[in-house]
């Protein structure tokens, strides 16, 4: 176990450095230049050639693309991510505050999907092929189908606006700090419900047909058939035989939500003015902001390589047969 | 017949009279003094008691400032900052004119030669944190911006102009000039820092940009208006409270709250939902979705002339040898259905441009009208610049030197647009079609934001789309196309004309108005004939604006961004 845990981690060393490689060449080849978009030319005086050439000094645009890079890379080793081009602010500063955000989001997201499709995957499992399995997998697709943008208009005007029942832009209200303990979680709960339903309804929906058809396919196998000549209760069977061989494509299901989960839903943090890592990554990008937007998807990287890794250990933990692959 | 008695007693009489009414007259004048004095301490009518001075004012932002050091200021939002945290001894009023700003300065006297001039401050101003604004933080402020170590995107444009600045003693200034001109004025209208904050963070990080102690001091400013920032919730809000102890004209407002909501559909729902105060509506918001009950039961709409032109810039510097000949480009300006725009893409609410000074700018009117929408001109000039149309497939090509050989080369041009611009491929679509009529091969490319500045930077285009909005002299428009600003100036179409490079010279360096007047006139109906641009429509400023709110006047920049704006808006008690 411990070999192949050791195997997989050197295996993400590489995968790492190629990560960062391609994203900073990616990035900083990419036509445009910091300092020189639209609205700064556009502006009411422009761009002078002398401040064009020390905005190009200042951010050590006029050095060679591998000096950059190595130089770059020395620091990352150190945790220094640099400083964002638009506001001179510690890169790390700004992920660490946005990412707090996005995480209540996207891990709030799937944690509630999870609570959600597991029980009720298992039970339209049970019925497959009745009324309530039809239906069910009716609402899924089209849950499924609805494009998050489009359910987030419509959830702003009725819910936000039409009724003036929840909150829709922002984390916090303006009085915020002066709220007790509980009032704060409550605020901001509140601000959360209607974009964590926008962000969660799909992922309910995909995981409510993926456990169920997962389980319906456990449900055949001839253990569970020996589960039931033995007289097991249908609860028994169902949630502490089939249910656990059910975990491990839910585990890679989860898996592939990783890079989710900090990338969040640019979209919706815009249409929600919701400050989080997606929104700042859609800004840094526009701006060509590349110490926060290198920040940003080394952080992801590292977060998906390590998700992966995790995933991987526990397979193994739960199959033995992976150990010795 | 009067007795002496009498004629003594009606003098006494008299005296008594002419004694009291000089005591009323004098305590009359007291009062007026007062009530003066009163008035002009308030930016709000103080006799009306429906003026609410506890309300707060929610405002939309669509990002967050990048910085809130006045000198490093570059985007439009944080502009929105600067008449509230920092108080200027020279400001712009509501008309863009120059205007001394009499809560901070006492007078500004320029020598007769025009080669300086001298600022005297009030005295006994102070910063938010009570130490003394002096003439030394306006001098070291300049020595700031001019220092090549600070990267002043904005701020040095103007100042740099400036040979010297130096306190002559606590409460005023000297600027040297460099050269005698009428815009000296303007130039010496730059942002101030505390010095006394500001030293201390230049000694460690020269740029004042590049480490913590240059970012804390950059997102905690001290400032000496009439607001200071009391909290800055990232990506969210930053709320500015009023600053009790500043002795100019006090606004009405308790807190102003900026509101970060990147979306314009959002920002809408939200002031719907009174979550903000104001904001600004694109056309389509303007003219189709603020016609309901839900809208009128919160605010109302408004509009104000704004001196803001769309138009389409032509590259004359040779990249296309079709948009050299000013006859193309006039043709291509006929082939432009204006009004057809206006009605389509912009829903009746834009306005005909008027050419390069708007009509209401101290320039005044230069006697050109809009080009009419004339394909059978725009043929006629195609044809007599020798683009001639092929019959075989109805397009036009000419004889065109290329090196040593001549070649057949089309009529073609590729019009930039700036990606997500909802109504820039509509106007791209109506063009098309004339153009198209004409002989003419248009394409269009849609370029994300920061490629699209590149390549019109760096004078790649052939066309592009784009927008303006006037600076507060007509001496600004030096910057757009005189031919020495082809070159690292704004002259990105590389248009180039002596007679107007002589005229921009002559209004730069002449100081009776009435004269440059006649330059600048000359100048507009210049560019109109050659047409590097073609002005298509002036943007007005379109904005919402909540029931309660009172006291809002337009500039040629919209609600905001001049002295006082915000400073003279109010709420009432019951609207």
């Amino acid at each position: 176990m411990w070999r192949y845990a050791a195997i997989r981690l050197l295996l993400a060393v590489p995968t790492f450095l190629g990560i960062t490689i391609v994203t900073f060449a990616v990035i900083n080849l990419a036509p445009g230049e910091p300092g020189i978009d639209a609205s700064s030319v556009m502006a009411f005086r422009g761009v002078s050639v002398q401040t064009h050439e020390q905005l190009r000094s200042c951010y050590r645009l006029d050095e060679p693309l591998v000096v950059r890079y190595v130089d770059w890379l020395y620091r990352v080793i150190a945790l220094d991510f640099g400083r964002s081009f638009q506001d001179g602010r510690l890169v790390l500063a700004k992920i660490t505050e946005r990412i707090i955000p996005t995480l209540l989001i996207t891990v709030g997201s799937i944690i509630v999907s999870l609570i959600i499709a597991v029980p009720t995957g298992a039970c339209l499992a049970t019925r497959a092929g009745g009324w309530l399995d039809r239906l069910t997998s009716i609402a899924c697709f089209a849950g499924y189908s609805v494009p998050r943008y489009v359910m987030a208009v419509l959830v702003i005007s009725l819910i936000g606006v039409q009724f003036d029942l929840l909150p829709f832009i922002g984390v916090t209200s303006d009085n915020y700090v002066q709220m007790s303990f509980f009032g704060k979680i409550g605020d901001v709960a509140r601000h959360s419900v209607l974009l964590m339903f926008c962000f969660s309804y799909p992922i309910t929906a995909y995981m409510i047909r993926f456990v169920r058809d997962s389980m319906v396919d456990v449900l055949g196998e001839d253990y569970v058939r020996t589960a039931r000549a033995k007289g097991l209760a249908a609860s028994v069977i169902l949630y502490r035989h089939a249910l656990p061989n059910v975990v491990i494509p839910l585990l890679t299901l989860i898996g592939t939500m990783l890079p989710m989960v900090l990338g969040g839903a640019v979209i919706l943090e815009v249409m929600f003015s919701w400050p989080g890592l997606g929104r700042l990554l859609y800004e840094s990008v526009m701006s060509r902001d590349y110490p926060v937007v290198m920040g940003i998807s080394v952080l992801s990287a590292a977060l998906v390589l390590v998700g992966t890794l995790a995933i991987d250990l526990a397979y193994a933990a739960v199959d033995p047969r992976v150990r010795c692959v | 017949m009067f007795t002496s008695e009498c004629r003594l007693r009606v003098r006494q009489c008299l005296t008594v009279f002419l004694f009291f009414a000089m005591l009323a007259q004098v305590a009359l004048a007291g009062t007026e003094a007062v009530d003066r004095q009163k008035s002009s301490s308030c930016h709000y009518p103080q006799q009306d008691a429906s003026v609410d001075t506890e309300a707060n004012l929610a405002r939309r932002i669509k990002a967050e400032p990048s910085t809130l050091n006045p000198i490093l200021m570059y985007t439009a939002v944080d502009a929105e900052f600067e008449y509230l945290i920092w108080d200027r001894p020279i400001v712009i009023d509501s008309r863009f004119r120059w205007k001394l700003n009499d809560s901070v300065a006492e007078a500004y006297t320029e020598a007769a030669d025009h080669m300086s001039a001298v600022l005297t401050l009030r005295e006994g101003l102070c910063w938010h944190d009570g130490k003394p604004f002096t003439a030394s933080d306006v001098a070291y402020s300049w020595s700031r911006i001019v220092d090549e170590r600070v990267v002043c995107r904005r701020a040095r444009t103007g100042p740099d102009q400036l040979v010297s600045c130096e306190a002559l003693d606590d409460f005023r200034v000297r600027f040297t000039f460099a050269q005698p001109l009428p815009t000296n004025r303007w130039n010496v209208n730059f942002p101030i820092l505390p010095e006394h904050v500001y030293k201390a963070v230049a000694d460690a990080d020269p740029t004042l940009a590049a480490s913590e102690i240059s970012v804390f001091a950059n997102r905690n400013p001290i400032g000496n208006g009439p607001y200071r920032l009391e909290s800055w919730s990232s990506g969210q809000r930053i709320v500015l409270a009023r600053w009790d102890d500043y002795q100019g004209p006090k606004p009405a407002f308790k807190r102003i709250v900026f509101r970060v909501v990147p979306d314009n559909n959002t920002a809408l729902a939200a002031f719907e939902t009174g979550q903000l105060d104001e904001m600004e509506l694109s056309p389509q918001q303007y003219a189709l979705e603020t016609d309901n009950e839900r809208f009128a039961g919160k605010g109302v709409k408004s509009r104000g002339e704004q001196w803001s032109t769309y138009y389409i810039g032509w590259n004359c510097g040779g990249a296309s040898p079709f948009l050299v000949d000013p006859k193309v480009r006039r043709a291509l300006c006929h082939a432009v259905d204006i009004q057809r725009i206006i009605d389509h893409v912009y829903f009746g609410v834009f306005t005909p441009s008027l050419g390069l000074f708007h009509p209401d700018s101290w320039v005044g009117k230069s006697g050109v009208d809009p080009y009419a929408y004339d394909l059978e001109l725009a043929d006629k000039l195609l044809d007599e610049a020798g683009w001639l149309k092929d019959e075989r497939d109805s397009m036009r090509y000419k004889e065109v030197m290329q090196g040593t050989a001549a070649s057949r080369v089309p009529a073609k041009f590729t019009l930039s647009l700036v990606q997500g611009s909802q109504t820039s491929p509509k106007v791209a679509d109506l063009m098309r079609d004339s153009v198209r009529r004409l002989g003419v091969d248009m394409r269009t490319e849609t370029l994300e934001w920061s490629v699209f500045g590149q390549r019109v930077y760096n004078h790649e285009f052939d066309a592009y789309f784009s927008a303006w909005t006037a600076g507060v002299d007509p001496d600004e428009a030096w910057n757009l196309f005189h031919s020495a600003a082809i070159q690292g100036g704004r002259n990105y179409t590389a248009y180039a004309n002596a007679t107007v490079d002589g005229l921009f010279e002559r209004g730069r360096h002449c100081f009776p108005e009435s004269q440059r007047r006649e330059y600048y006139r000359e100048i507009d109906r210049i560019i109109y004939r050659d047409a590097p641009y073609t002005f298509l429509v002036n943007a007005p400023a379109l904005w919402a604006f909540s029931r309660s709110l009172r006291g809002i006047e337009y500039s040629p920049r919209g609600p905001i961004n001049f002295y006082p704006g915000v400073l003279a808006w109010w709420k009432v008690n019951n609207p």
